[in-house]
């Protein structure tokens, strides 16, 4: 158990410097398009060392069925880092990730509409939650209610420094 | 231009985390490691053609802060896999990653980086992570 605390942890620190690196990566002028493209490509490397050394690569019909159907999901999921990378830069980091981690609410919402899974009291409940928080997301960024320093803000008020 | 581009993200990473749903009606659970191989290969061509597209030369930042999140990425799931093989229940351990890394990122966007988020940015922000928490349990 104190072993799967740790893992745990490490767990938690590895996804939260996921939402720390994006923001770092806008504020040292990184470019969203290679920022996205250097991830895929150590992803890339990653994804197949681990295939290699796991089940193996064959090219049976299954593997390339299973490589082809990814080709449109990976596609959107680079959009996916491109646009957050690209819209980190006008707003704030915490409800930025909260938002993107949020995002999950559509597979869900599309294995209810398309395979029919059903709907408990939990899910229900979290989606409503969700388009609420995204409401008040949206509404807190329209009103600027929080005045808080975007890069945007930053850049404006120190041209000289900008990337 | 925050909320448009972040809409955007929104819809692009759900859509493509769905990709393992389909996978998996389709009966090709089992080749998880392989669909994965096609999910990065596509998305690498299409990051690397909108990078080539936008010119100019990639910084020591870029490839420094992509190559973190891509590890940071790998380590995150490898160590979620070995907590959930060491004993802790996936009730705990999903909620625990997803929140926490919620509530760290946004600690680190209000101490280190000076965002402030608004009243109703922090209502908002309650309830997604209610929302998370209710999605973990699921």
């Amino acid at each position: 158990m104190t072993a799967g605390l740790g893992f745990l942890v490490l767990a938690l620190a590895a996804f939260a410097w996921m939402g720390v690196l994006h923001k770092l990566g806008d504020r040292l002028g990184g470019h969203p398009a290679r920022i996205t493209a250097a991830l895929f490509v150590t992803s890339f490397a990653v994804a197949v060392v681990r295939a290699v050394l796991g089940p193996g690569l064959t090219g049976s019909a299954n593997e390339v069925s299973a490589a082809g159907l990814a080709v449109p999901f990976g596609l959107l999921a680079a959009a996916a880092v491109w646009t957050f990378q690209a819209g980190v830069r006008h707003g704030r980091i915490a409800t930025s990730w909260l938002l993107l981690n949020l995002s999950v609410a559509l597979p869900t919402g599309l294995s209810i509409a398309l395979y029919g899974e059903p709907v408990g009291l939990n899910k229900g409940i979290a989606l409503g939650l969700i388009a609420a928080s995204v409401v008040l997301m949206w509404w807190d960024r329209r009103g600027e209610s929080g005045a808080g320093l975007t890069t945007d803000q930053i850049r404006q008020a120190t041209p000289d420094k900008e990337a | 231009m925050w909320f448009r581009l972040m809409a955007l993200a929104f819809v692009f990473n759900g859509l493509g985390d769905f990709g393992l749903r389909v996978l998996s009606e389709r009966g090709l659970g089992g080749n998880t490691p392989h669909y994965l191989i096609g999910w990065y290969a596509a998305g690498l061509v299409g990051a690397v053609a909108a990078a080539a597209r936008a010119g100019g030369r990639p910084t020591r930042g870029d490839v420094a802060i992509g190559c973190g999140l891509g590890l940071c990425s790998l380590v995150g799931q490898t160590a979620l896999g070995l907590a959930l093989a060491g004993g802790i229940d996936g009730s705990t351990a999903y909620p625990v990653t997803k929140t926490g890394s919620v509530f760290l990122v946004a600690a680190v966007g209000m101490v280190a980086f000076r965002e402030r988020v608004g009243p109703a940015g922090l209502a908002g922000i309650a309830l997604g992570l209610a929302a998370v928490v209710l999605l973990s349990l699921e």
